[in-house]
């Protein structure tokens, strides 16, 4: 094979290698959409367990959260006497709202068609618009409201004769008095000073009226609000309560919360499938990201040696280079075969994983680490600190896969047959 | 972290003084070790009986049977010596010590160190003083010269022995190496207590050495004998570790045969003790008025050691007889000066002269100078001290941590050793120190490595006031793992972090809220987007939050 050929395919092979590269976070997709999935499912469990929790506002439920939960708020701030206090509150607030002229006239200053301050705003905006339709032939022209601000064509104007601004608001000056057809600027100032100010006037009117009805929108909307939130206060307490419950439990350690709802079959699974899915999440980011990093090694790693080959062969000195197609074959060897193969059983050990759903198997009883009990021990997770440092401090620990359980063996060293006697 | 492996070699038959001894030595290498960065795996060869007292300071020791329960097991003598010297030529050889460390009998008490005496460890002997015709003996001056450094303790009233001569410049002298110095004691009321010594009695210490000597029990009973009728007096016996005759019970009586016993001495009155190396140093170190008696040893001259005490107005000597008896008489006497107060004043007074300080220390940094750098060594020992050692101890903490508190602390310019206890003394203050001590390092490896003083107090000062706050949760698990989780950053200010997580926390606390809900409410406000900001918004929205909850 001569060298252009070589140069040719192997051009064209890293073009490939690159493109792989590039779609390679779209292969691991399926990755993210099982995280949403599993994190919707931790979300659903931690609200059960808030609701197995705090069933409802009734005492006797409210007395066991802290022993179940560790949660302790509710001993300083009883639900109930909030409740009571919330009532007052909105009860209050619903008589001054009442009691607000704005919306006891509500509906005469917001029917639409004839509302008080509806029309007052329409009013304002008519009026606005007519003056803005004025004003416009003016503002239209482009440097008009900053040669006016600044004072063009009175004692006021501060420009210097020796800068180029000077010069430049001078043509567009004339431009402008050219275009609207009067004899100076000090004639357009006249004009339009006077609309500008109106304009200001009317925009304010409008403004005004346009916060008095978002008042009484406010007003309405704040009553409903409370109406409602009073209709159903028991419900809108005991679902506030069981959130902050629930943000507690969302963060509190595993192993004690397993130990706090002890003798309850309903919360010890809650409580252990909620452990596993965060044990499968934090798993499938590990491995995902380690087999995502592997595989832009390997193809980064290729395309670098046959640009290498490309740079070399390259070379004027080599162009009319005769090159062995077995070596060429060997230089542009594509990794992707072996990858897609690897990446077949990664997904195989990947869903293992995150498709597990035995969470009630764990034991908080015994040493154990969550990925033996997803992978049945049959997948090597030294990739994992948690899972490396486990069998770092325990060299013996080992999975007994036959009954699902581990069975960590005594440490008697290495030394074969060795056994502790007291 | 580097790591040395030294190896101590204890004779010792019917006494542990050798061991003791090596057992000081070995904890402050090990202390001054750590502090140059060091991990020191210490590994105690001894014939010792009372091998447990290695345990107790945690020390792995390896023990081969002394010759006196060889003896006692009628097991023929060369079996038992050939097996033990290829015992510890094979052990010294497995174990590879950086350091081998001898007390005492420079070439063993059977020769059996000299095989091993060629091996390519650093070879370090403490040279306690022998009697003059042991010293002059073959197998011992003949294996001094094989040693690269020798550490001499010089006892008052000990002539110079011109045993170095030709290899001086290897020598270096120390005072008395105790196990416990003066100020690791207990407080006398603690002491009491421990001993069981009723608050009005008149306490005396009765010690006849490790208490392996055959002459022990007949001393002991002839003591309490003495002050069977001696109502307002209560004995402590310390029979020591060894002692294998019939306990002595009764009235106004305290039976001691634990190791360590020095560590109650604040507590004792006075003493009537045999004078072996260690109980004699231990009971003037501790400033007890002493009376000494004699007993007779191959090697250890103890008539010598009371006479200088003696001279010095240190102590008081009684005789005892052969059979190890001391008589009423003698007794009578030295109690009258014990319970004097005038003689007492004098006598401690004079005790804690002659025997000002422990040179265990000192000794552990000669041990380690063949082979640390000496500025190395300087600057370990310059943190090394007691008080600094008294602090870790006291707070509990554990090596691991205290490693890598220094690893920390090492990264500070020009920060003395006092300062660096100052400092830790201030985060460890309170109970479960070594808990304090990894939250500190928790959080302050979010923020660069102080460089200065300055900035070492700052960082302090700022993670005591967090403390404060996490502490009112009590839950270390919880904070442990809040502290983990909180995405404190270098790039904002410190102490407007500091500020904002105080007023956080004290209002999370004020609400009855846990920990838990407190990283909840701080993920929940965080908005990465607001980037070196972040933290400081989410704390100011969830401080609001939770104050908004309380208002209700």
């Amino acid at each position: 094979m001569n060298v252009n050929q070589f140069l040719g395919l192997a051009s064209q092979r890293v073009a490939e290698l690159e493109q792989s590269i590039g779609q390679l976070r779209g292969e691991y997709a399926k990755n993210d959409q099982r995280t949403v999935e599993l994190q919707q499912v931790r979300e659903t469990a931690l609200t059960e367990l808030a609701t197995v929790n705090l069933p409802g506002l009734v005492p006797q439920a409210i007395a066991e959260v802290e022993t179940r939960t560790g949660y302790g708020k509710f001993r300083q701030i009883d639900p109930l006497d909030y409740k009571a206090r919330e009532r007052v509150r909105l009860s209050q607030l619903i008589a001054n709202i009442q009691a607000d002229p704005n919306f006891i006239n509500r509906d005469q200053l917001l029917d639409p068609a004839a509302g008080e301050l509806t029309l007052k705003a329409q009013q304002a905006k008519q009026e606005l618009d007519l003056i803005q339709s004025a004003i416009g032939r003016y503002e239209a022209e482009p440097e008009f409201v900053s040669l006016f601000e600044r004072g063009y064509g009175t004692d006021d104007y501060q420009e210097s004769i020796f800068s180029l601004r000077y010069y430049s608001d001078w043509r567009k000056g004339d431009e402008i008095v050219e275009k609207l057809g009067v004899e100076d600027f000090a004639v357009l100032r006249a004009a339009y000073e006077p609309l500008r100010r109106s304009r200001d006037l009317y925009a304010k009117d409008f403004q005004d009226a346009q916060a008095a009805i978002e008042n009484v929108r406010r007003l309405i909307a704040q009553f409903n609000d409370a109406r409602e939130r009073l209709d159903n206060l028991a419900h809108y307490v005991l679902e506030e309560c069981r959130t902050a419950l629930r943000e507690h439990l969302a963060y509190v350690d595993r192993e004690q919360l397993f130990e706090w709802s002890k003798g309850d079959r309903v919360r010890e699974a809650l409580v252990k499938k909620i452990h596993g899915i965060e044990k499968q999440l934090e798993y499938m980011k590990k491995m995902t990201e380690q087999q995502f990093q592997n595989e832009t090694r390997v193809l980064s790693e290729a395309v670098l040696k046959i640009k290498g080959k490309i740079t070399k062969f390259g070379r004027p000195k080599n162009a009319y280079l005769t090159l062995n197609d077995a070596e060429v074959q060997a230089w542009l060897a594509d990794p992707r075969q072996k990858l897609s193969a690897r990446r077949e059983r990664f997904w195989r050990d990947y869903d293992r994983v995150a498709y597990y759903d035995r969470y009630d198997y764990y034991d908080y009883t015994r040493d154990m680490l969550w990925w033996d009990l997803m992978t049945d021990g049959r997948v090597d997770g030294n990739f994992i600190p948690e899972v490396y440092d486990y069998h770092q401090q325990n060299p013996n620990y080992h999975w007994d896969s036959g009954t699902a359980q581990p069975t960590p063996s005594p440490d008697y060293g290495d030394i074969p047959g060795g056994v502790e006697v007291s | 972290m580097r790591s040395l492996t030294v190896v101590a070699y204890a004779v010792n038959g019917a006494g542990l003084g050798h061991l003791t001894r090596v057992l000081a030595v070995l904890r402050w290498m090990r202390r001054i070790a750590k502090c140059a960065g060091t991990r020191l795996d210490a590994y105690v060869l001894t014939t010792s009986e009372a091998s447990d007292l290695a345990l107790r300071e945690g020390f792995a020791a390896f023990k081969l049977p002394s010759k006196t329960a060889i003896r006692d097991a009628e097991i023929p003598k060369e079996d038992y010596l050939r097996l033990a010297r290829q015992w510890i030529w094979h052990s010294v050889g497995l174990l590879k010590p950086d350091i081998l460390l001898v007390d005492t009998f420079p070439g063993g008490t059977f020769g059996e160190l000299g095989p091993v005496l060629d091996v390519p460890a650093k070879k370090v002997f403490i040279h306690r003083a022998v009697k003059d015709d042991f010293a002059r003996l073959d197998g011992f001056k003949a294996f001094l010269p094989l040693y690269d450094r020798i550490i001499a303790i010089e006892e008052p009233g000990a002539a110079p022995t011109g045993l170095y001569d030709g290899f001086e410049w290897r020598v270096r002298k120390v005072g008395p190496i105790l196990l416990r110095g003066r100020d690791e004691l207990h407080a006398r009321a603690d002491a009491r207590r421990r001993l069981g010594i009723p608050d009005e009695a008149f306490a005396v210490w009765v010690g006849a050495g490790g208490g392996g000597d055959h002459t022990a029990e007949r001393t002991l009973r002839s003591i309490a004998d003495f002050f069977s009728e001696k109502n307002d007096c209560h004995l402590v016996i310390g029979a020591g570790p060894l002692y294998r005759g019939e306990p002595l019970r009764g009235r106004n009586l305290t039976w001691h045969t634990e190791p360590l016993a020095a560590l109650d001495f604040p507590g004792l009155d006075a003493a009537l003790s045999a004078a072996g190396f260690n109980s004699f140093y231990e009971l003037l170190n501790a400033g007890i008025p002493s009376a000494f008696f004699a007993q007779e040893k191959i090697a250890d001259d103890q008539l010598r050691r009371i006479q200088a005490a003696v001279d010095a107005g240190a102590a008081l000597y009684i005789t005892a007889d052969s059979t190890g008896e001391l008589s009423d008489d003698a007794l009578d006497f030295a109690m009258r000066r014990l319970t004097d107060d005038a003689s007492r004043t004098a006598l401690s007074e004079a005790a804690a002269t002659f025997v000002p300080t422990n040179f265990a220390r000192e000794a552990a940094r000669l041990a380690l100078q063949v082979v640390i750098d000496r500025h190395e060594l300087d600057d370990a020992m310059e943190l090394a001290a007691p008080e600094f050692f008294d602090l870790i101890e006291r707070a509990q903490v554990d090596g691991e941590t205290l490693e890598r508190a220094l690893k920390w602390f090492d990264d500070a310019d020009d920060l003395a050793g006092d300062e660096l206890t100052v400092f830790l003394a201030k985060i460890l203050d309170g109970p479960a120190g070594g808990d304090r001590l990894n939250g500190f390092l928790a959080f302050a490896k979010r923020f660069p490595k102080p460089t200065d003083e300055h900035e070492c107090e700052q960082l302090i000062e700022s993670w005591l006031v967090i403390q404060d706050a996490l502490t009112a949760f009590n839950n270390p698990r919880g904070t442990a793992t809040f502290l983990r989780d909180l995405p404190l950053t270098r790039r904002a200010d410190l102490e407007a972090q500091t500020i904002a997580l105080e007023e956080f926390l004290k209002a999370v606390h004020a609400g009855g809220e846990t920990i838990y809900r407190a990283q909840a409410l701080i993920d929940r406000h965080l908005d990465p987007s607001l980037g070196d900001r972040a933290l400081l918004v989410a704390l100011e929205k969830a401080t609001e939050e939770v104050r908004d909850e309380q208002r209700l």
